[in-house]
């Protein structure tokens, strides 16, 4: 009974102490833990683990399902509004964007008031704090209201949704398989990455992004169901829709080594663009908090009726406006023209974004950035002495250099060129660039854009960003030098660079645990008590002790 | 046993719904897709017809839009491609044929546009292999008509970058894979090769054509012309005079018999003529050149020369020798008009025509 007593003090200071700990770190459940599922296919003798991947399966076949039709209804949905009849008549383009903007805003206001928000954070917040629950009117909610919004020419991208769909879909049939809450919170970020990757048609990009993004952790244990996952979208949707990538890339060149400087100069402008557009985004957002409820519904038509009347001139930056990524791609606009572009669509996309009408921010981004790359490349083209590629080159490049600076997921922009362009000679010019903007827009507004808008929800989300400035403790960092003293015994035994957390879960069934080298496992480099990990930690070391004591 | 019944359930709903959901998917893709089609082909006739009235730049936004619907169709890009090129827009008709390109490299019809585009650009060593490649490549069996266009367009390129021999060469390719029937084409070849000099090639030509068409005053008439540059010039009056019976209205046969005439009244170096014969046409000859040097004020020091020739004409003189010099004589001005009046008078086919014959001789 003693013993017990003791075990459950150890388990409520425990929980104490991972409660305090870093954002992300006590989600990180291990594989072997998950006990769900346990009558269904029982009897064909699946491990956890393979049944967890063949969950993982069907989520990517539904979320590709899903995002397969998504595609199709924004689409149809554009024929009718902006399709042959607004090519006649400018009113019809004029006006699309905004009755579609206070259509999509009444579904989400009125009919489905969960579909709400950002995509990302929406999933984060799901996994972050209700254990991965996404309730099945958002998939519906988010579906609808986007598709109306996109199709009918609002400035906004279908990733976003996607993703939250994803997560929406995975949810649901965690619910349906009555998975435990640790379970439910490892299967959102796989319907994320299914929803993001049939979606964008990269299921590398997607898988990434996840990590980096959506769960801040690259040590995330549900890595293979990720992957199993977006793989699975992308083959369901490529059923339906063809292999067709989403970009027509044409093959990249690099002329000449020192277009490198060009690359870079890309990077300082797309970090410099990337961090006003973010903080344009929040002031714009901060100073139309402050009005009344009414302006759910005004800005939304009023930023509709700007994108149309932005549309009458320049149409490309009307929807996702891939297609117009595509003609530039294929050289069917002059550098200045890309550069109006560029700026027509950020202003649109600013007052979109921050009027809340439904739809994500990826295709914008990928839109600004990569008009500003082609824009600047064919300026070199033109005029840079040494000699430089046509400016379909950089526009690529340009993609990932504004999606680093704004998202802040250097390795998934990285990765997203390159698995759109299928070029190996890309990499060198996007990893300067991409880096330079992503160092350069973290200097200049230390927030990343899904942060800041959960900041500006008062949620506070764990990040990438926040992990990678993040310096996690070690055992070696809280560890009495030398043996145990004398007539205690250690018993177990951890390596010097483990985790403190690690050392945390031990201290629950052991007082004291030795230190040792991975080199000599027999030398005992030091020691480690309950209370050297609440010093190391800051806390206060004898509040453990008191724990205990009172249990 | 109740958490086992819940799963089964559950992973027969999953099953059921994954079926519905495959089949609405499918149903609504493939609606989709013909959707997607039906514009595509609507607006890539629009296009075509926009094309047809001279609308460039609306057939260019048209096919634009049928590339988003359909951005697999080479024809639609193809088309695309074809009117940036009429439309001068060179560097984009070059983006697209080069991406028409990659994909198909063998392709006849893509190799003919960027022949086409590397002319423009005056690219011309491109341009050349471009369209031996859209030349020997691949066509459709509903464009084979065009590969034809792309040899005359490769003909016409090697003969304007002054390879005669590859220009005769491509030309006698293309009579090769013309259909038999084909006259106006294996004409136009055959007239070619003549004013191209290549005569023995153009010669077999016609000598077939005779064959397939003897009716036909053309074909007359380039035989005519064969024999008329072989210095056959009776053979080459009756092909011309054939030529003239079957078309009478064949202004370049009747041109071709009038100097064909001329040159027999004139030239005193045919074989088979008395000396009497040959001293009428020397002093024809020589007749014709003080005529025409008369016409373009010759030099001072000319005059006297022209006047003795004059005088030379008008003599009574039958004998060898004098048909000699009256010959001399004519070659003398005749060198000498080309000297001084060659820009200032046209030129007299006809004793064009027979001193090159003398000359060579």
């Amino acid at each position: 009974m003693s013993s017990e007593r003791t075990a459950a003090g150890h388990e409520q200071s425990l929980n104490e102490t991972t409660a305090r700990l870093p954002p992300g770190s006590r989600f990180r459940i291990p594989l072997s833990e998950l006990k769900f599922w346990q009558g269904a296919f029982g009897h064909l003798g699946l491990s956890e683990a393979q049944r967890f991947l063949l969950l993982a399966l069907l989520i990517g076949m539904f979320s590709g399902l899903l995002v397969v039709l998504f595609h199709i209804t924004i689409d149809l949905t554009s024929w009718m509004s902006l399709g042959a009849l607004a090519g006649r008549f400018h009113l019809v383009r004029l006006l699309s964007p905004a009755v579609g903007a206070i259509l999509a805003v009444l579904v989400v206001r009125k009919v489905f008031p969960r579909a709400k928000g950002s995509g990302v954070n929406q999933t984060k917040i799901a996994i972050y704090s209700s254990d991965g629950y996404v309730a099945s009117s958002t998939i519906f909610g988010k579906f609808l209201a986007c598709a109306i919004s996109i199709g009918s020419g609002n400035s906004l991208g279908p990733e976003d949704p996607s993703l939250q769909m994803g997560a929406g879909v995975a949810s649901w049939l965690g619910r349906l398989f009555r998975l435990p809450r640790n379970s439910m919170r490892l299967i959102a970020p796989v319907g994320a990455a299914a929803g993001i990757a049939a979606a964008f048609n990269t299921p590398i990009t997607a898988v990434l992004f996840v990590m980096e993004e959506v769960l801040a952790d690259w040590s995330a244990t549900a890595v293979g169901s990720i992957l199993l996952a977006a793989v699975s979208a992308v083959v369901t949707m490529r059923a339906f829709l063809g292999n067709q990538p989403l970009f027509q890339v044409p093959e990249f060149e690099l002329a000449n080594p020192n277009e490198l400087f060009i690359y870079a100069g890309i990077g300082i402008v797309g970090g410099v663009l990337s961090a006003l557009f973010i903080g344009l985004i929040e002031r714009v957002k901060k100073r139309l908090s402050g009005l009344p409820h009414w302006r759910h519904y005004v800005l939304p038509i009023a930023a509709g009726f700007l994108t149309g009347v932005v549309g009458l001139w320049f149409p490309e930056v009307m929807g996702a406006g891939y297609d117009a990524v595509n003609s530039a791609l294929h050289g069917q606009f002059v550098w200045q023209v890309l550069i109006y572009l560029a700026f027509a669509k950020l202003i649109v996309t600013v007052f979109a974004f921050t009027a809340e009408t439904p739809g994500g921010m990826f295709a914008p981004a990928l839109f600004i950035g990569g008009m500003v790359g082609g824009g600047l490349g064919g300026l070199a083209h033109r005029f840079w002495p040494l000699g430089a590629a046509p400016a379909e080159a950089y526009l690529l490049v340009g993609m990932g250099t504004f999606f680093a600076g704004v998202f802040r997921a250097p390795i998934t922009s990285i990765f997203m060129v390159f698995e759109l362009s299928a070029s190996y000679v890309i990499i060198l010019p996007v990893m300067i660039s991409n880096t330079t903007s992503y160092l350069l827009s973290r200097r200049l507004h230390p927030l990343p854009f899904f942060t800041m808008l959960a900041q500006l929800e008062g949620v506070n989300l764990p990040s990438a960003e926040e992990k990678r400035n993040f310096q996690p403790l070690r055992v070696e960092d809280a560890m009495r030098l030398g043996p145990a003293p004398p007539g205690v015994v250690a018993t177990a035994r951890l390596y010097r660079d483990e985790p403190l957390d690690a050392a945390l879960r031990v201290l629950s069934k052991s007082h004291l645990i030795e230190v040792i080298s991975r080199l000599e496992p027999d030398e005992v480099l030091g020691t480690l008590t309950l209370a050297d990990v609440h010093r190391a930690y800051g806390l206060d070391p004898d509040a453990g002790e008191r724990v205990r004591s009172r249990s | 046993m109740r958490f086992g019944q819940n799963t089964l359930q559950a992973t027969l709903t999953v099953c059921v719904t994954l079926v519905i959901g495959f089949v609405a998917t499918g149903f609504a893709s493939s609606a989709y897709h013909r959707k997607r089609d039906a514009l595509g082909v609507q607006h890539y006739q629009a296009g075509l017809a926009l094309e047809h009235r001279g609308q460039l730049e609306p057939a260019l936004e048209e096919y634009r839009q049928a590339l988003i619907f359909s951005p697999d169709k080479t024809e639609y890009r193809l088309s695309l491609a074809t009117a940036l090129l009429e439309a001068n827009r060179l560097e984009e008709a070059q983006t697209h044929l080069e991406e028409l390109l990659q994909e198909n490299p063998t392709s006849g019809p893509i190799n003919l546009l960027l022949g086409r585009l590397a002319v423009r650009q005056r690219k011309l060593q491109q341009a050349l292999e471009f369209y031996q490649r859209g030349v020997y490549e691949y066509w459709p069996e509903s464009q084979l008509w065009r590969r034809r266009d792309a040899r005359w367009e490769l003909a016409n390129l090697l003969s304007e970058s002054g390879d005669r021999g590859g220009f005769i060469g491509e030309l006698m390719q293309l009579y090769t894979n013309l259909p038999a029937g084909h006259i106006p084409d294996r004409l136009r070849v055959g007239f070619l090769l003549l004013n191209n000099g290549a005569t023995s090639e153009a010669s077999r030509i016609f000598q077939d054509l005779s064959k397939i068409a003897p009716q036909n005053a053309q074909v007359q008439r380039g035989m005519g012309q064969i024999r008329f540059s072989n210095g056959e010039y009776v053979s080459a009056r009756h092909d011309f005079q054939r030529a003239l019976r079957i078309d009478p209205n064949d202004r370049e046969s009747s041109e071709l018999l009038t100097l064909t005439n001329d040159v027999i009244d004139l030239d005193p170096a045919l074989p088979y003529i008395t000396s009497a014969e040959q001293t009428r046409r020397s002093r024809n000859l020589l007749g014709r050149v003080v005529k025409s040097l008369e016409a373009c004020s010759p030099l001072p020091e000319a005059s006297q020369r022209v006047a003795d020739a004059a005088k030379l004409v008008s003599s009574t003189n039958r004998d060898t020798d004098a048909a000699f010099a009256m010959q001399q004589a004519a070659a003398e001005l005749w060198s000498h008009r080309n000297k001084f009046c060659a820009k200032s008078v046209p030129l007299d086919r006809a004793l064009d025509t027979v001193f090159a014959r003398i000359g060579h001789e």
